[in-house]
């Protein structure tokens, strides 16, 4: 009754908005896709492990200085893999249907001053699909082996206060409710059984211990940006909870409190872009093998490149390490990890297909990740893309992307956008 | 005596009526510095048409500001749909004081990504989103990047012009070569050859509907085909808009992200 309620209120705001704006843009887009799993993934050969249908749409008003952001997700998951946070999305009984509210906001913007309150998502970092100071948005980790990084970002419940500028914007965030990450707990999403083993397997997100709704469970954070001739740089700071539950000695889910201070920089030289991120988190959280956590120091960074020669070539690489202080054992970790990317564009006849690949390998183990893409326009509205992700364990051991080694599949999609 | 009188009355005509002959230096800084506006704004709907004659068809808003001798720009795809919304901030700067290149500063918004991303602002030789123009076509060439030569006078649509060459000095440029014919009374573009690094002409562009607006010379349609390929561009004006009142926030990175051009 309360879930009726609230979306009839939701739908009347909208409407009223509607009625006194003065512009109104609505544009999404509709997807289907289907991925088969390869023939060395041992169960999943030949079985679907991708069958999804989307509707995604936005809806802008705009009245003065002031935009209303409205971006809602309706999904059909033929394998019924879909999984709530209790947070980001309603999802049917049988797991086959989720409504998701990914972002829903207001935004004013004056002279100096700017205001952002409702459900937003904040992108931070400089680094291309690796969570080192990207840490304000939870990732929706139930759909990390479908979509891509960008598109798992949950909407957090926050105010955003900003002050802007000629070349710097300088950001205050408080964030009163928490939201997690969204675990694959469905039994057919594919990511179930690599993320838990049967004996420990939660049935639903209420089986987690979350932070009380009280100001004493609040997150904060701020965001310094400078835009100048020669280079940008950014500076972070956070104060809440990790995003991630921890099991317990109990074996009970649990969250955790995480700060973090950070930097980012980018900069410009001819043909190349240099990147660079870092993130120190003091004290943080470790899972530790046996259950339970330890208090670890914990620097993560990033040193990346662009290139974009002449032909319309994008070629991007980056290097990363994740140190956390004290011996490997009892965590859940080695106290030294790091991996390196690739990844290649190139569009061809005048745009209409684009080739791209990308390529990631952890440096200690040798497992690795490539994901191959072709996307054809059929027409402005219509795109059609065939995929195939592989993941290969290293020569001794499984290795970071070993563990997805049973989720290799090749993917067929096509987007209508409107 | 007569005679003598004849050759003088010649002499003095010809020095009353002779103007100093330009440069092709001096011609091609001229087409770069045509006025402009502190301000302005237009739409551009760009439609490119492949061999077959099927089209597509993007438009783009573009907000132009100069803040000194900063050139200021900000651009906003309107469609199609699936890159609505994409915008791309960039700020060119004059050559330097020994004519050597500074690059520009550019910021590309994508609206999946959420983030504002820092582009290199050097190669604007590449195609301009699948179109028939790069976007050094679509903006100002820096003058550095060329030298040269009046190949001759010329009459187009009426209209007398000077033929233009611009040879790039960048051997390894895929257009080494730009001959432009501009008018003689305006300092306009009326059309453009350009050759390959075989020196082989690869495409040609007509322009179309030329006039002042706000006494700004304006060029509303011009068309631009690749030879090889049989592809062309049609790209037309709308909405233009001289010394118009531009909110200065909108060539800032915070309005990308913000969404606040459109």
């Amino acid at each position: 009754m309360n879930r009726r309620i609230l979306s009839s209120a939701f739908v009347l705001l909208v409407l009223c908005s509607a009625l006194f704006a003065q512009e109104i843009d609505f544009r999404g887009n509709f997807i289907t896709q289907a991925g088969v799993g390869l023939p060395n993934t041992h169960h999943n050969s030949g079985d679907f492990i991708i069958g999804q249908t989307s509707f995604d749409s936005t809806f802008r008003v705009y009245t003065d200085e002031t935009m209303l952001y409205v971006n809602t997700i309706l999904l059909y998951d033929a394998l019924a893999g879909q999984s709530s946070n209790g947070v980001s999305a309603f999802v049917s009984d049988n797991n086959d249907f989720s409504l998701q509210l990914k972002e829903a906001y207001f935004d004013w913007r004056g002279e100096v001053l700017a205001l952002r309150v409702g459900r937003q998502i904040s992108a931070w970092g400089k680094a291309d699909d690796v969570q080192i100071v990207d840490i304000l948005c939870p990732q929706d980790a139930s759909a990390d082996y479908v979509n891509d990084y960008q598109d798992n970002r949950h909407g957090i419940d926050a105010v955003r206060l900003s002050y802007i500028g000629e070349s710097t914007q300088t950001d205050f965030y408080w964030i009163p409710f928490f939201t997690p990450s969204t675990l694959p707990l469905a039994d057919g999403n594919p990511l179930h059984d690599v993320m838990f083993s049967d004996d420990n397997a939660p049935d639903s997100y209420k089986d987690f211990d979350r932070p009380d709704r009280d100001l004493s469970s609040c997150e904060y954070a701020a965001r310094f940006s400078a835009y100048l001739p020669s280079f940008d740089f950014s500076l972070y700071g956070f104060y809440g909870w990790d995003d991630m539950p921890f099991t317990t000695e109990e074996m009970e889910g649990k969250y955790k409190r995480m700060s973090m201070v950070g930097a980012d920089a980018a900069i410009p030289a001819g043909d190349f872009v240099f990147r660079l991120e870092s993130a120190f988190f003091p004290q943080r959280y470790i899972q530790a093998s046996e259950g339970g956590t330890k208090r670890r120091n914990q620097i993560m960074a990033l040193g990346g490149v662009d290139w974009t020669p002449a032909g319309g070539w994008t070629i991007t690489a980056q290097y990363v390490a994740d140190v956390v202080t004290g011996s490997d054992s009892p965590l859940d970790r080695h106290t030294y990890e790091h991996f390196a990317t690739l990844s290649v564009e190139k569009p061809f006849l005048n745009e209409t297909l684009t080739l791209s690949g990308s390529f990631a390998m952890d440096l200690r183990y040798f497992s690795t990740n490539t994901e191959i893409v072709a996307d054809y326009k059929l027409t402005d509205s219509i795109t059609l893309s065939l995929k195939g992700e592989f993941y290969f364990e290293g020569p001794d051991k499984e290795g970071e992307f070993g563990g997805y080694k049973d989720l290799s599949y090749i993917a067929l999609k096509a987007k209508y956008s409107f | 005596m007569r005679k003598l009188i004849i050759i003088c009355a010649v002499i003095m005509l010809a020095a009353v009526t002779s103007v100093p002959a330009q440069t092709a230096q001096e011609i091609a800084k001229a087409v770069y510095d045509l006025p402009d506006g502190n301000t302005s704004s237009h739409v551009a709907v760009l439609t490119l048409i492949d061999k077959a004659g099927k089209s597509r068809v993007r438009e783009i808003a573009q907000y132009n500001m100069k803040d000194g001798t900063t050139k200021k720009c900000v651009t906003v795809f309107r469609s199609p749909k699936d890159v609505a919304g994409v915008s791309y901030l960039s700020f060119d700067y004059p050559d330097n004081p020994d004519g050597s290149l500074k690059d520009s500063d550019s910021w590309l918004y994508l609206p999946a990504m959420k983030k504002v991303r820092r582009v290199s602002g050097s190669s604007k030789d590449d195609d301009f989103q699948g179109t028939d123009f790069t976007y050094d076509d679509m903006g100002d060439r820096s003058l550095g990047k060329d030298t040269f030569a009046i190949l001759g006078e010329e009459t187009v649509d009426g209209i007398s012009c000077w033929k233009l060459e611009y040879t790039a000095k960048d051997k390894g440029a895929k257009i080494s070569r730009r001959v432009l014919w501009i008018g003689k009374d305006n300092y306009v573009t009326y059309k453009g050859e350009y050759y390959d690094k075989q020196n082989k002409l690869f495409k040609t562009m007509e322009c179309q509907d030329i006039a002042q607006i706000d006494g700004y010379w304006t060029t509303k349609k011009m068309i631009m085909t690749t030879l090889t390929t049989n592809h062309k561009t049609v790209y037309e004006m709308k909405d233009i808009q001289y010394d118009n009142d531009i909110n200065p926030a909108f060539f800032t990175v915070s309005a990308l992200e913000r969404e606040q051009v459109k």
